[in-house]
């Protein structure tokens, strides 16, 4: 995997995180103050830092093939369960992410919580918001940062991916003030779903001690079978669903008229 | 603290396993697999995507069936 392969697929992985983030830093610094939000998500982000900083060079001290069975065995689970989740949604089965409707969930439950000031904190509810918000979708950006990056022996560039997405769509949430509803996240973690799918299949089983055929190139092969494979699943289950839809429709003025 | 543990447990397992842990389990089952046949002389590779193949596809079909 090139360099900069590496770091579009953490940056992309790791954007739509931070759109979820900004969300939540937004609500939490329009509904309680600016100062608290701010505090909150800086402390989180010092601890995600401090959290890659602590076991990334412990993970790449692990053997290549033994690091990338392992991490590879949990980058597919994890990745199959994303992709899954993207398959429902784009289907119609489950509701697509909304970040408005989240946004507004938020702001809402924000406006209505008691001020209480904590040492150097103005509002405690403000700084929790938005350090939980950053602390938790941040999980996955460090995740993700660490095993792309120890897999590749490259921890420094994958967490300068990540600060990349971070940088700009912290950026740009915050420069329009409103979360960033027009950013196809939808799209996007179908996209990330089939990454890390298929980047998991490929170094779980380089780590089992299987050679793909063509090496690399198996990628280029892996990964667009895998993106087929989820969108025919979605566009069977749409097709499902509006045939269900269909017979609804029909039988509804028949049971009314008996 | 052993709440904590229980607690960060609960999250690292939502986390990487999710909604369904017989594809989780399915998956971990074909690494398995795969090393078991690359110590032989006939190609692994193939197992992996095999699995994904049959895996992801019947999860998906789970959900909708229940929904329908």
């Amino acid at each position: 995997m090139s360099a900069g392969a590496l770091f579009v697929a953490v940056f992309l992985a790791c954007s739509v995180e931070a759109v979820e983030a900004t969300t939540i830093v937004l609500a939490a610094g329009l509904a309680r103050g600016w100062r608290s939000a701010w505090y909150g998500a800086v402390a989180a982000l010092a601890v995600l830092a401090v959290t890659v900083a602590a076991l990334g060079p412990a993970l790449t001290a692990i053997p290549t093939d033994a690091l990338r069975l392992v991490i590879g065995t949990v980058l597919l689970v994890f990745g199959v369960q994303w992709l899954r989740k993207a398959v429902l949604r784009a289907g119609g089965i489950t509701a697509l992410h909304d970040e408005g409707a989240i946004f507004q969930a938020k702001l809402t439950r924000a406006q209505r919580a008691d001020v209480h000031r904590r040492g150097t904190v103005p509002d405690w509810y403000g700084f929790t918001l938005a350090f939980q918000g950053v602390l938790l979708e941040g999980t996955e950006v460090a995740f993700i940062v660490l095993t792309f990056g120890s897999n590749q022996h490259a921890i420094p560039l994958a967490s300068a991916a990540a600060g990349a997405a971070i940088l700009v769509v912290a950026t740009a949430g915050f420069a329009v003030r409103a979360p960033l509803g027009r950013v196809p996240e939808n799209a996007l973690k179908f996209v990330v779903g089939v990454m890390l799918t298929g980047f998991g299949a490929f170094w779980a089983a380089e780590g089992a001690g299987t050679h793909w055929p063509g090496s690399d190139a198996a990628l280029l092969v892996l990964l667009p079978g895998i993106a087929l494979l989820g969108l025919l699943l979605a566009a069977g289950l749409r097709r499902q669903q509006g045939t269900r839809d269909r017979r609804a429709a029909t039988s509804a003025p028949s049971g009314q008229a008996s | 603290m052993s709440r904590r543990l229980r607690a960060l447990a609960a999250f690292l397992y939502d986390l990487v396993v999710g909604d369904d842990w017989r594809m989780a389990l399915g998956l971990a089952a074909a690494v398995v697999v795969t090393m078991a046949i690359s110590r032989t002389r006939f190609p692994s590779w193939w197992v992996l995507p095999l699995a994904i193949l049959a895996l992801l596809p019947l999860s998906v079909w789970v959900v909708a069936r229940r929904r329908a």
